[in-house]
């Protein structure tokens, strides 16, 4: 039975809706729900180009919520075409709504029958986190796009989609998309990231001529399928982003094969960056032999971020690995996990399994502040939230991020082996006999 | 108006107070002709509601626990809030679909238990959702319930979500819940020598101003409800005196004391400007027989304030305000004395309470009531072309892209005799932020198509057929 939760990190699937939609350039979203519920998701997208406060909602009332509030969401999709200005108006709905039965698909039919460009995605809260409302309107959008748009569906053969980096959710998403489309380019193909700078409904029309479709997380999974039975794309999912020369490789490996690009062209690209990757680590060796930074981890976040960091950590850097907690929600009834491994987004069960195992180091969100400091261990911040640093294009992906990765975690260990140091000296001081006597 | 801290569920802010929350006309007849009518967008974007402004607000009562009784997304906001150091602890009811058909009584139950066991705070405020609301889930039984079984004190707050229009009605809700579950006692004879000074949205800065000349007074102050432990709560009825920094926002606490504990509620404007600050201060003062003090005080001010607006900075400066409601009022007269000329004020609500103040307004002064709706402000500064925008941190970033000076208030403190000065700081540096500014407008504002940029502004506001 699913149980109240402290301190949940994980928002609601009409948020999560919310927050992909208003990261694609053109599209507007028009929010069938009470008021607050767009600003308690907006308002914590510290860095964003667009504010909570410019989102179409219908902002629905006592009177709608005994009455039906259909009428009313008419009336805004109707003043909302006339009010912004849009390529595309995605009708999300949330809890209230859902349960007051109102007609949401036939609201976005009766716009579409008079010629604007409007699809609808149902996102009652209730139903799911973000992960959900990422993955069902990216979905919805996909399948009622040809009736508003004219879809690309002569195929190229370099073209390759993204799915399942959540934006937002995932805190370094912008950046992801920028290095996974590097790499991928490096090895001469051409990226839709979909979300970010200059993405617009121009590459959504465009996602029926991939040549494939990767999806980075669980989160996309469905989106990949759906995509193979309409176009006949084929696809490749990964349980997580890569991180590092080892893992990015085998990636690019796998691309290649599935696109028909020769493995000469995938050695040639790879090999400097893993040389490259090489190198910085034999710069950074004196320093990791120096301030001992092969600790024993635990490691928190969403499956599609948690993997990659903790193979690279532990395969490529030598950390020592001890415990995984995945915080997105269970996507599988018959989910088997694996020795160490727990899933959980309540707060107090995160604490109470880290603390059942020794860890020296936390890979985690900022929550697990109070911990690291109780256990008076470091803590590298990875998945979300991410509270204390402000992210524009970092990313801890692919080769590049692994390096970024390296800086930010190595920077973290020394400052925290200075502060046992300097714990150490008052211990000595507080030993010794006064002078003062 | 009702009696304060009603007994049965607070009516919305509406129906209590004739709350407007959508207009668009001059200052002069939302004085005179507005009358017994309320207005509704037929266009409208997101906004505050009640839930967030009493999740605000609970965050910082010291001792307590927050339980969101809803779906996980209700609560998606106290993360933000904790960021800004918000003290409470949180938990989320966390219902799903099966929760919205069967209820999630038991859920409830469960969450306030452990987040009891595990952090034993002095008071576990339950924060209700429109999904209990919509299938009237049983709350009062199970505070009634666990309170028998946990030494704590449970204290359910009943926003809907969609009760009012106006997210101020999440302030009303919560100081009635504190009146109702946590004042307790007798009329106290003799009070103690201390004032209750009652804050809802202020900001650090402009609080501790205030803190500052209260000091000087040898006034001793208690928060409430803000920065308070559930002692200091309990102990707001042996006060000698009351006083809000917000009318508008803090009457019910005020008002709740006076009836129901004797303890006197000053009646005061909001301490912005030379004026209103020396007004509060004499009135606070008082009361606590420090009048001669408080007279020194002022008369060293009134002549730095005399210095200071004898330079007219803010000359030939055409300035649009857009803030709550009674420090948008207070600041035209501030603003004007500076040198500026107001040429609109936009402001979240105007109700019973607050509509008199509307009289020191130019009368032909546009006035907007509207909570966020950038969509109606940027019709509106697209005709009337202010020099200045002075606003709040999110609409102040998107009006900069429109091509306008604005700058943003929120940690600025406005409130005490040091406001002017503070003021003027902040808008001398936004001017000087010519190239940046003009960067953030260089793409224009694709946003709003021009059709609606050149109908009237209040073409989406109508009146609500009852």
């Amino acid at each position: 039975m699913i149980q109240g939760i402290e301190k949940s990190r994980n928002n609601c699937a009409l948020q999560g809706a919310i927050s992909t939609v208003m990261e694609i350039e053109g599209v507007v979203p028009i929010i069938h729900s009470t008021a607050g519920c767009t600003i308690q998701q907006t308002i914590g997208n510290k860095v964003s180009r667009c504010s909570g406060l410019s989102v179409s909602a219908t902002n629905i009332i006592e009177k709608q919520v005994i009455f039906g509030g259909g009428s009313r969401l008419r009336e805004q999709i109707k003043n909302t075409v006339k009010v912004i200005e849009g390529e595309l108006y995605v009708i999300i709905s949330g809890c209230t709504p859902e349960l007051v039965g109102d007609d949401v698909i036939t609201m976005t039919k009766e716009a579409r029958e008079q010629g604007e460009a409007a699809v609808y995605f149902k996102a009652p809260g209730f139903k799911g986190r973000g992960h959900v409302g990422y993955e069902g309107v990216v979905n919805a959008i996909i399948s009622q796009l040809p009736l508003v748009k004219t879809m690309d569906t002569e195929k190229q053969a370099d073209l390759i989609n993204l799915f399942g980096i959540i934006p937002n959710q995932d805190i370094h998403w912008r950046g992801d998309l920028v290095e996974i489309k590097r790499v991928l380019e490096g090895i001469g193909l051409r990226v839709n990231t979909l979300f970010g700078h200059r993405q617009g409904i121009e590459s959504w029309t465009k996602i029926s001529a991939a040549a494939l479709n990767i999806v980075f997380s669980p989160w996309g999974s469905s989106i990949a399928v759906n995509l193979e039975k309409e176009y006949k794309t084929p696809f490749l999912t990964l349980k997580s982003i890569p991180v590092g020369a080892k893992n990015t490789s085998d990636f690019l490996v796998n691309v290649a094969e599935l696109v028909g690009i020769s493995s000469a062209v995938v050695e040639r690209f790879v090999l400097a960056e893993k040389l490259r990757e090489e190198y910085y680590i034999e710069n950074l060796w004196k320093l990791y032999v120096d301030y001992d930074f092969q600790k024993t981890f635990g490691i928190i976040g969403d499956a599609g971020t948690v993997y990659g960091i903790h193979d690279f950590l532990s395969e490529t850097f030598g950390l020592i690995p001890v415990v995984k907690v995945f915080t997105d929600p269970l996507r599988d009834e018959n989910e088997i996990l694996e020795e160490n491994e727990y899933r959980t987004e309540d707060l107090n069960e995160i604490q109470k399994i880290i603390k059942s195992y020794s860890v020296e180091l936390l890979l985690g969100s900022s929550l697990e502040k109070t911990l690291a400091d109780e256990l008076s261990i470091p803590l590298q911040v990875i998945s979300f939230p991410e509270s204390n640093s402000v992210i524009l294009n970092k990313s801890y992906a692919g080769f590049r991020g692994a390096l970024q990765l390296l800086e930010d975690l190595s920077t973290i260990l020394l400052n925290s082996t200075r502060a046992q140091q300097l714990q150490l000296r008052a211990d000595i001081k507080s030993l010794v006999r006064s002078s003062e006597k | 108006m009702g009696a304060a801290f009603a007994r049965s569920k607070l009516q919305g802010r509406e129906k209590r107070l004739g709350t407007l929350s959508a207009y668009w006309g001059t200052a002069h007849s939302l004085l005179t002709e507005v009358k017994d009518r309320q207005n509704i967008r037929t266009f409208s974007q997101a906004a505050f509601d009640e839930i967030i402004y009493a999740l605000e607000v609970l965050g910082d009562i010291e001792d307590s626990v927050t339980v969101i009784h809803g779906p996980s997304g209700c609560g998606t906001i106290k993360i933000y809030y904790g960021e800004e150091n918000a003290a409470a602890n949180w938990y989320s009811t966390n219902l799903n679909e099966r929760d919205t058909i069967l209820g999630g009584d038991e859920k409830l139950r469960e969450t306030i238990v452990s987040a009891y066991k595990k952090h034993r705070p002095k008071i576990i405020f339950i924060v209700a959702t429109p999904v209990v609301a919509i299938n009237n889930d049983d709350i009062n039984s199970v505070v009634l319930e666990l309170e028998k079984e946990l030494t704590v004190k449970i204290v359910p707050v009943f926003t809907d979500g969609f009760n009012s229009k106006t997210a101020i009605n999440g302030y009303d809700l919560v100081l009635n819940a504190i009146g109702k579950y946590l004042l307790k006692g007798e009329v106290k004879a003799q009070p103690d020598n201390f004032l209750n000074l009652v804050t809802l949205s202020e900001n650090n800065a402009n609080i501790k101003e205030i803190l500052l000349l209260l000091k000087k007074l040898k006034i001793e102050t208690q928060l409430v409800p803000r920065f308070t432990s559930y002692e200091q709560i309990k102990n707001s009825l042996r006060a000698r005196a009351s006083v809000a920094l917000n009318h508008d926002e803090g009457y019910l606490m005020g008002k709740g004391l006076a009836e129901k504990y004797e303890v006197p509620y000053l009646k005061t404007p909001i301490p912005i400007g030379f004026e209103n600050t020396a007004v509060w201060l004499q009135t606070v003062a008082a009361a606590f027989h420090k009048t001669g003090k408080v007279q020194a005080i002022i008369n060293k001010e009134s002549a730095d304030h005399k210095q200071l607006i004898e330079k007219k900075q803010l000359f030939g400066l055409k300035i649009y305000i857009d803030l709550k409601a009674s420090l948008a009022i207070a600041l035209v007269p501030l603003l004007q004395e500076l040198g500026g000329e107001i040429v609109g004020i936009t402001v979240d609500e105007i109700d019973e309470i607050n509509k008199n103040s509307l009289v020191v307004l130019p009368e032909n002064l546009p006035v907007q009531i509207a909570s966020g709706q950038p969509f109606e402000l940027a019709n509106i500064l697209n005709k009337i072309k202010p020099d200045l925008y002075i606003g709040e941190k999110e609409k102040s970033s998107w009006v900069a892209k429109l091509g306008i000076t604005a700058l943003s208030i929120d940690r600025t403190a406005i409130y005490g005799f040091n406001g002017s000065r503070n003021l003027l700081i902040v808008i001398g540096k936004a001017r000087g932020n010519k190239k940046l500014m003009q960067q953030i407008s260089h793409s224009g504002n694709p946003y709003y198509k021009n059709t609606w940029l050149q109908k009237s502004t209040n073409w989406h506001i109508k009146q609500e057929v009852k």
